[in-house]
């Protein structure tokens, strides 16, 4: 804090808040501003708000407004019978079924793998390229 | 009856408050449609850029309440009603940052404590020439500062003192302690862009 910026403003603010017309209004002042305002509508359910404030000193709740509106029905069909979704489970928690599915699915995965390795001649350019690589990041 | 209000369901500021003091709340009600929306437009044109909307209908509902629970503090040879309730009103969001805390906690008894802040002596001297390109300057640098600086400095200036820090916060969405350095470094930039433009050579004067 520079206290010769703070002094400074603490002169110039009083004069600039009421060259601004800042300050608290008289009556007076408040008839110009009342005067000079345009007009913002005002709801019955504003109407309604300030009535039950004024009555009770509490404000009225907001109506309830939903988060995310409904999304349209989606297709299902890629969703198989096996694979069924998880939607409320806590960290931690393991299902033995999807557990048992995604190891099958895994040996599955590595058999076709394997499969299409063997069907697969590399090239000998390739084939180099890939050791390349290999004793590159051996290295 | 007001200029330009339409003829029909007009009703008189005194019978309004006649009634409100026998516990009428249509007339209440009626306050609200005849005088609300001038009294909102006075509201955000004061304070537009600096309070929120949910703030000034915060400060509007406050200002109600108080009209519902004291109309015998309404002086119809002072003024008229809808000047009344907008000063009442504006009073409450200069409260609020003032004293920075919304008031959902407060007991009756302090909602219907009135805003009694004093208005300044009002200056109808002219101003000279040198005060003129004073105050455009500020005017001029004020607007040129950073958006979070310029509102905290807006808010100082309506609130006539450094305006609640944790309200700021809250409002800017920003961090206490970043208030401070904002306004302090805002405060800086205006002292030196001043005396860059050759004002108070000869130091500050009242």
């Amino acid at each position: 804090m520079n206290p010769d910026a703070e002094k400074f403003w603490q002169e110039v603010a009083p004069r600039l808040r009421r060259h601004l017309q800042l300050t608290p209004p008289t009556l007076r002042e408040a008839e110009a501003e009342y005067a000079a305002a345009p007009e913002v509508p005002i709801s019955e359910d504003d109407v309604k708000a300030a009535l039950a404030f004024a009555k009770t000193g509490r404000r009225l709740r907001p109506p309830a407004q939903p988060h995310e509106q409904w999304v349209d029905d989606q297709e299902m069909d890629a969703v198989q019978d096996e694979m069924e979704l998880v939607l409320n489970r806590n960290a931690g928690e393991c299902d033995e079924r999807a557990k048992a599915l995604l190891e099958e699915l895994r040996e599955e995965a590595l058999e076709e793998e394997g499969q299409r390795d063997g069907d697969e001649e590399p090239s000998g350019d390739a084939g180099e390229a890939e050791e390349g690589k290999g004793s590159g990041g051996a290295g | 009856m007001r200029e330009g209000a339409p003829a029909d369901g007009w009703v008189d500021d005194d019978e309004i408050v006649l009634r409100i003091m026998d516990r009428d709340d249509d007339a209440l009600a009626l306050m609200i449609r005849q005088h609300g929306p001038k009294v909102k437009g006075a509201m955000r044109a004061r304070f537009r850029g600096t309070v929120p909307d949910y703030d000034l209908n915060d400060a509007f509902n406050r200002a109600v309440f108080k009209i519902w629970h004291a109309p015998d503090r309404f002086d119809p040879s002072k003024g008229s009603l809808g000047p009344w309730f907008a000063q009442i009103a504006i009073n409450e969001v200069i409260d609020l940052l003032r004293r920075g805390h919304r008031h959902e906690h407060q007991s009756l008894d302090a909602m219907l404590e009135f805003v009694e802040i004093p208005a300044p002596i009002p200056e109808d001297v002219p101003l000279s020439p040198d005060k003129a390109k004073l105050f455009t300057d500020l005017h001029d640098v004020i607007a040129g500062l950073p958006e979070n600086q310029r509102k905290i400095i807006m808010a100082d200036l309506q609130a006539g003192c450094s305006a609640e820090a944790a309200y700021l916060s809250e409002t800017l969405g920003i961090g206490v302690n970043t208030v401070y350095v904002l306004r302090s470094r805002a405060h800086e930039t205006i002292r030196t862009e001043i005396l860059k433009r050759g004002h108070f050579k000869q130091g500050i004067r009242r």
